[in-house]
């Protein structure tokens, strides 16, 4: 089956899938992805691996569009009121997720290599589905507000977590003809380079995005000029080896700070995006072995179950020191249970810099990513109609063809 | 706040500095790129050259040209038949040299002959030296580890024939493996080169000219030995228990506690071989006993003994050993070229005669069993037990009763020495 015969039926299979799982009271995202499983090649095998290759393109502007959104909640009024909380919170479920995870990990006398680096993933929480679904239950309220906060801060913490901890490890296994400055510059600069390169191109591209959007009124054009500079943000960001999520969530943040009327454009990308995400969920379940189910083993579990005490407990004390209400304590940590696509990047980043541990992080990873992707959306669903922030969806009434 | 973005130059200001981190930045990045090895100006003209050539015929005309380079390092040794690497100054590397060997040796560089006498031959090492007697023409090998070379790498066997011509084989070095070579344990260069009888004593070269390794018997088959083995089995040769090894035919070891208690004698050093045909044979000694004197010094440790060995190989030395309670006196004879050579030859008339087999037959030794660990193999014959000859029936009671509280001394006959083992 060729590409295009893949992304029609891809989307169909989406949408059919979507409308099914609104039976079940489960998250359309859920759908998507548990489409994806079903087209994949662990069951139907319609969508092959290359076509899914090809079709990385999609989730990437699917992803930085996701992350431009959600980039949108850093602005500066915003975060002067309610970011050292969120901070603090983000700090202390990612924190206690790593603590729990490399403990576990250590206990069972796992490398502290492998036990460490397993231990940064853990933090991380998947941005697109979490915010898919929120956006999916039209929620707004404290819980969801301070989740958008814990997420868009979340994957920074991890990344860097996990280049300082890569860096440690680059630093350890140094040969000594290697002058030590050398060893440093090679292992942190990367991370500074993350950092820093990818706000700066994120902040060129915003300003881009914001003095242009002045000029034009159609939606149409709108959409075009938005696309185009994600895709723009993502393509430079990639050619120079910044952090794709950093750059796009930087996108948004400059935009929502520069532009008076950025609700326009983020309304605009709200009504252009739908399909990118039905395909970017959909090949996200494609992606998905659900053989590596079989495979997950002691290793596997410990993740998983120290990873879900660690978000749900950290998140709970957290929520309690910033002194945010008993609601939301209680459902925050079961909010922030995805995780996937930052997950996925650190694995393969893990194999190609650190082949030696490659294998045992790679299969707990993946297998725990295919637990997460099941239950996470489901959890987060969970969450918010249970905290009463969900709100119905305003339906816009299609035009019909036959009139 | 917004405001103050709103300010036209406050924002050219910040997008001047995203412009210049983003610039700077990407300038500073560490590369990741898959370094190409560095390689000699002499190896890429090589494989510019290498790469020129289209026939075989071309190729063997380039190995010829780098092999003919070489003929200097190789002398061809008349009798056993081998070749001999130059090792350093006029000393000669041959293979190891049989029992009855003559002292003096034909050496012979392309035309020319010249005499060599032994300088190191020690029982059971592979390799020998042979001091020349000419210096002329001869130029000692450029040796190099072998395991500097990649695999697929083009190596070059080297020999002289008998009639004073070189001669070369062309390989691929494949990899280095470890052997067991006699009593050592050695790195062996594995190559495609087929090796027969008349490349022993070759030397394994690469094109530059250095000297990998060198053809040589290792039990049954031919190895080619490492230039790092060939230098550690010298360094063996050279330390007491070598020397002491090749000039008077026995080996010591320090007399740990258990033998100590054993032999209930705390300073020495004992004798745990003696080889037939040996001066120390011929003295009287054998395993078990346990040397005190050296000349007039006392001898406690190994240690003790090293300054005291004579530097030339020849000469007399009047030592005292300790057997069972008594203290006995006896003069060793150091022969010049090894005593190995002095052993009676049976093979003049060409025939060679065994002595007949006494002692008791030991068929197998069981893997991981006491007596094997202490290297006692299927072979040996059982000739002494605790200093007395035995019965085949009190051999078996002995062997059967001891214990490692009360252990007995066996002396076993194996090839062309015997050896003291304490069992088990």
């Amino acid at each position: 089956m060729n590409e295009l015969s893949s992304l029609g039926l891809i989307l169909l299979f989406a949408l059919f899938a979507g409308h099914l799982v609104k039976f079940l009271r489960l998250p359309e995202v859920t759908g998507y992805i548990l489409a994806g499983v079903a087209v994949g090649p662990s069951v139907l095998g319609w969508v092959s691996h290359d076509n899914l290759s090809t079709l990385s393109v999609f989730s990437e502007v699917a992803l930085a569009l996701i992350l431009f959104s959600l980039g949108s909640i850093f602005e500066i009024d915003r975060i002067v009121s309610i970011g050292r909380g969120v901070a603090r919170i983000t700090l202390t479920e990612s924190s206690i997720a790593a603590l729990l995870v490399t403990g576990g990990m250590l206990a069972l006398g796992q490398p502290w290599q492998i036990s460490f680096l397993l231990g940064t993933i853990a933090m991380e929480t998947a941005a697109a589905s979490t915010l898919m679904v929120i956006r999916e239950c039209n929620a707004s309220g404290a819980l969801s507000e301070t989740v958008t906060g814990i997420i868009g801060l979340n994957n920074i913490f991890c990344l860097i977590s996990f280049s300082l901890v890569a860096a440690v490890i680059d630093l350890t296994k140094s040969d000594p003809t290697v002058a030590f400055l050398q060893t440093l510059y090679q292992s942190l600069y990367p991370l500074i380079w993350q950092l820093v390169g990818s706000v700066a191109l994120g902040f060129l591209v915003g300003v881009l995005l914001a003095s242009w959007a002045t000029k034009v009124i159609e939606h149409g054009e709108l959409s075009i000029l938005l696309i185009g500079c994600m895709l723009l943000c993502v393509g430079v960001a990639l050619m120079l080896d910044l952090s794709t999520l950093i750059a796009s969530m930087s996108v948004g943040a400059t935009l929502s700070n520069l532009s008076a009327n950025s609700k326009r454009l983020f309304s605009a990308l709200s009504r252009t995006d739908p399909p990118f995400y039905a395909i970017f969920f959909v090949i996200a379940g494609a992606d998905l072995d659900l053989a590596l189910l079989g495979s997950i083993g002691v290793l596997g579990v410990v993740y998983v179950l120290g990873r879900s005490t660690g978000k749900f407990l950290g998140a709970h004390m957290g929520a309690r020191n910033a002194g945010l209400p008993e609601v939301v304590r209680r459902w925050l940590g079961v909010a922030l249970m995805s995780q996937a696509g930052l997950a996925i990047g650190l694995t393969l980043i893990i194999n190609r810099r650190f082949p030696e541990f490659s294998g045992a992080i790679s299969t707990v990873v993946l297998a725990a990513v295919v637990v997460y992707e099941m239950i996470g959306p489901v959890s987060a669903r969970l969450a918010i109609t249970r905290s009463g922030e969900s709100q119905p969806r305003l339906s816009e009434p299609a035009e019909s063809l036959f009139t | 706040m917004r405001y103050w973005l709103s300010d036209k130059r406050y924002l050219a200001l910040l997008i001047l500095i995203a412009v210049l981190i983003l610039v700077v930045g990407s300038w500073l990045r560490p590369r990741r790129q898959t370094a190409e090895l560095v390689v000699s100006e002499a190896e890429r003209l090589r494989l510019q050259y290498l790469a020129q050539q289209r026939s075989l015929q071309d190729f063997t005309s380039y190995f010829e040209r780098v092999a003919g380079g070489f003929g200097t390092h190789l002398v061809r040794l008349k009798e056993p038949p081998a070749t001999g690497l130059v090792w350093e100054g006029t000393g000669v590397m041959v293979p190891g040299l049989p029992r009855n060997h003559p002292s003096d040796f034909t050496l012979r560089l392309d035309s020319s002959e010249f005499r060599a006498s032994p300088v190191l031959v020690v029982p059971q090492l592979p390799i020998s030296v042979l001091e020349s007697r000419l210096s002329r023409g001869l130029q000692a090998v450029n040796r190099t580890e072998a395991s500097a070379l990649k695999p697929g790498k083009w190596v070059l066997l080297m020999i002289r024939q008998e009639d004073g011509s070189t001669g070369y084989s062309p390989g691929f070095f494949s990899s280095i493996s470890t052997t067991q070579c006699g009593d050592h344990v050695v790195k062996e260069i594995v190559t495609s080169i087929p090796l027969d009888i008349s490349k022993l004593g070759g030397g394994l070269f690469d094109l530059d000219g250095h000297l990998l390794g060198m053809v040589l018997q290792c039990g049954q088959r031919l190895a080619s030995i490492s230039t790092v083995s060939l230098n550690l089995l010298l360094q063996v040769a050279s330390r007491p228990e070598g020397r002491l090894l090749q000039n008077y035919g026995i080996r010591l070891s320090e007399l740990d506690t258990r033998a100590a208690a054993h032999f209930r004698h705390a300073e020495g050093v004992l004798i745990s071989e003696v080889w037939k045909g040996s001066p120390a044979e011929r003295a009287g000694l054998v395993p078990g006993d346990i040397l005190t004197r050296w000349e007039t010094a006392a001898v406690r440790t190994m240690e003790d003994l090293n300054p005291l060995l004579p530097k030339s190989s020849e000469g007399v030395a009047n030592i005292e050993v300790v057997r069972g309670r008594r203290v006995v006196r006896m003069t060793l004879e150091a022969i010049s070229g090894g005593w190995w050579s002095r052993v009676v030859s049976t093979a003049a008339l060409g025939l060679q005669i065994e002595p007949p087999a006494a002692g008791y037959l030991i068929a197998s030794a069981e893997p991981g069993s006491p007596a094997q660990s202490v290297g006692m193999r299927a072979g040996d014959r059982v000739m002494m037990i605790d200093g007395r000859s035995v019965s085949r029936q009190q051999a078996t009671q002995l062997l059967k009763t001891a214990t490692a509280d009360k252990p007995i001394y066996v002396l076993v006959s194996r090839e062309d020495k015997t050896i003291g083992v304490l069992l088990p």
